[in-house]
């Protein structure tokens, strides 16, 4: 590193840390805004990513999980039975709704995702009991934890919609949504709960198959044998999931993204240029004593790397520090931290860094060392 | 044309066969804007060989500060030729030009022009490396040379923490870092008291005499003269001779 640029950059600690102040503080927010929606984006999708299905089975023009339109016949687990291919069959039933505890005002509601499965299959049912009963029995339900930490709902607590009641008796856990969380009961729980008419009617049903291999042709053959029906693979449907939840968060995320890459690159850009302009008479005199232009943006270009890889490196520690720290403090923070993450945001410091260097090089061009022999 | 006349120079280490350090051959500095031109240097010839000391005095406005940018190869004359060391660089690009500053031109600055962040040996030995010398050997030289101007104790100092007189002296030791055999000085004097601007420039000539340099110094100080083997006046642009001055 050339001497000029480190001691003309830390002469000035006022000015470096306000400079390093404002790209460590665009590196947190970077850092901390991909880091949420990588969390968002594995929570949302994890539930039904981790189901061990090999496809699920839903009506024609069913987006995803989450916003579950599908309506299927019983009767049609009992063909898929029938499909030598075809291992297990598990069928669910989905609801997104409001609940609040029984005996209490219920004005004060929280969202749960009610999901009926059939215990002897397990298919779709928690993924973990953590604690409690399980599987739950007639009346009753299995929360998922984030449900208890959030809105401290407990073992034995009653929940209620309406008229109907259900009793927790567990927790799982893999079931978070973020804004939402699973519950699991038993299929004739389901169909009680919410009153199905006709009770045979069905959201999904899960499958897995004898050879996995064999999922797109048994999914192309269904969906040809059984007009009106998609087979789809766990991964695409959870895709489609976290598409469902975050394709409306993304666009204002980069917007976000940008204003706090500009933020660092302003700061960053407006110190460095304060400080050449400062020191033109110096840049001046080491013209005159024979440095070239190309050493003199060395100079403005190190100062610049300099202030960037040390607003990185506090801004990294601080997101790796405090993303944690804010999950457990607001359940809703789901953060998850990923080193590639990080390897872009350093990408993005270095460009910060580049460009926060340009308009003061260029400044440097026009200095002209006949000025220094003046006053 | 004002030529060196050997017979002034009368100094131990001066030889009879001079090598030309500077030429200034029918130098004419124009500066244009608009309609109005300003004649700053006007068919200037100027030569200096090694070994002797110049002392180029004349009132302000006079175009001194302009002789001495074009002689350091900081600007280029409107008509005429400079040859620094027998080099032409009157048509040099910026490059070339910084490279000939580099390797053969010293400067003093009226303001010293020490860089605030850095200590007397940085300043002396930045300087040093751009020449070519490798780090050690810079730090070394720029050790000595400050130590030869009476600075070994001020060597870790901030220019903020020097005297003028010591500035003076670390710029005279940073002139001399890149050991060139030109140097120019630019009122050396005007921002010392009397007695620190005596000692400034008797250490200038001591130093350039025994290291063989060819010395331009510019200024309106009439007690510069004393330090000269040379004087030559320099009004409105045009150079002329001071008969009256001796050795």
């Amino acid at each position: 590193m050339l001497l000029v640029a480190r001691k003309n950059l830390f002469s000035e600690r006022t000015r470096l840390a306000i400079s390093i102040g404002g790209v460590a503080l665009s590196v947190f927010l970077i850092g901390i805004l991909l880091s949420l929606y990588r969390g968002w984006s594995q929570q949302v999708g994890s539930f039904v990513e981790n189901v061990p299905a090999d496809l699920w089975v839903a009506s024609d023009g069913t987006t995803d999980f989450t916003a579950a339109a599908s309506i299927l016949p019983n009767s049609l687990g009992v063909a898929l039975e029938l499909n030598p291919e075809v291992d297990t069959v598990g069928p669910l039933i989905v609801r997104p709704m409001e609940m609040s505890f029984a005996g209490e005002n219920p004005d004060d509601t929280f969202d749960v995702h009610l999901v009926g499965y059939d215990p002897k299959v397990g298919l779709g049912g928690p993924l973990e009991v953590i604690e409690g009963k399980s599987p739950p029995g007639p009346g009753e339900m299995i929360i998922d934890q984030q449900m208890h930490r959030r809105y401290g709902v407990d073992i034995g607590d009653r929940l209620v919609r309406g008229t109907k009641t259900l009793t927790v008796v567990g927790y799982s856990k893999g079931g978070d949504f973020v804004y939402t969380q699973v519950a699991f009961v038993t299929i004739d729980t389901a169909v009680d709960f919410l009153a199905l008419d006709p009770p045979s009617t069905r959201t999904f049903f899960v499958i897995t198959l004898k050879d996995r291999d064999d999922r797109d042709s048994v999914a192309a053959r269904g969906e040809v044998a059984i007009p009106g029906v998609e087979f789809i693979t766990g991964e695409d449907f959870a895709d489609e999931t976290r598409q469902r939840i975050l394709g409306q968060i993304v666009p204002i995320l980069i917007v976000v993204l940008i204003v706090a890459f500009i933020v660092g690159l302003a700061v960053a850009g407006l110190t460095i240029y304060t400080a050449t302009i400062e020191k033109s008479r110096e840049y001046g005199i080491l013209k005159a004593e024979g440095f070239t232009n190309p050493y003199l943006y060395r100079v403005v270009f190190e100062q610049s790397m300099i202030t960037g890889f040390l607003g990185f490196v506090i801004g990294a520690g601080i997101t790796v520090f405090v993303a944690p720290l804010a999950q457990n403090a607001v359940p809703q923070f789901v953060v998850y931290v990923k080193w590639q993450d990080i390897l872009a945001i350093a990408g993005a410091t270095i460009l910060m860094a580049l460009l926060a260097a340009y308009i003061p090089v260029r400044r440097l061009t026009s200095i002209d060392p006949v000025s220094v022999f003046k006053g | 044309m004002i030529q060196s006349p050997s017979s002034k120079v009368d100094e131990p280490g001066a030889t009879p066969e001079r090598k030309m350090i500077l030429q200034l051959d029918g130098v004419s500095k124009i500066y244009r804007s608009g309609e109005f031109t300003v004649t700053a240097l006007d068919d200037a010839t100027f030569h200096v060989p090694g070994g002797e000391i110049v002392a180029v005095m004349g009132p302000s406005g006079s175009g001194k500060t302009t002789l001495l940018t074009i002689a350091g190869a900081l600007l280029r004359p409107t008509e005429g030729r400079v040859h620094i060391c027998g080099i032409d660089v009157s048509d040099m690009g910026e490059a070339q030009l910084a490279g000939i500053r580099r390797q053969k031109v010293g400067f003093v600055y009226q303001s010293f022009n020490l860089l605030e962040a850095l200590t007397a040996l940085e300043n002396v030995r930045i300087v040093s490396q751009n020449h070519g010398h490798d780090k050690h050997e810079a730090l070394r030289r720029s050790r000595d040379l400050l130590e030869m101007f009476g600075l070994g104790h001020r060597l870790n100092a901030l220019p903020k923490k020097m005297s003028d007189g010591e500035k003076q002296r670390v710029a005279i030791a940073r002139a001399l870092a890149k050991d060139p055999e030109l140097l120019l000085a630019d009122e050396p004097t005007a921002n010392l008291d009397a007695k620190r601007g005596h000692e400034v420039m008797e250490l200038l000539r001591q130093k350039a005499l025994e290291l063989h340099k060819a010395v331009v110094v510019v200024s309106h100080d009439n007690r510069i003269r004393q330090f000269a083997h040379r004087v030559v006046w320099l009004e409105d642009g045009r150079l002329r001779e001071d008969d009256t001055h001796s050795v």
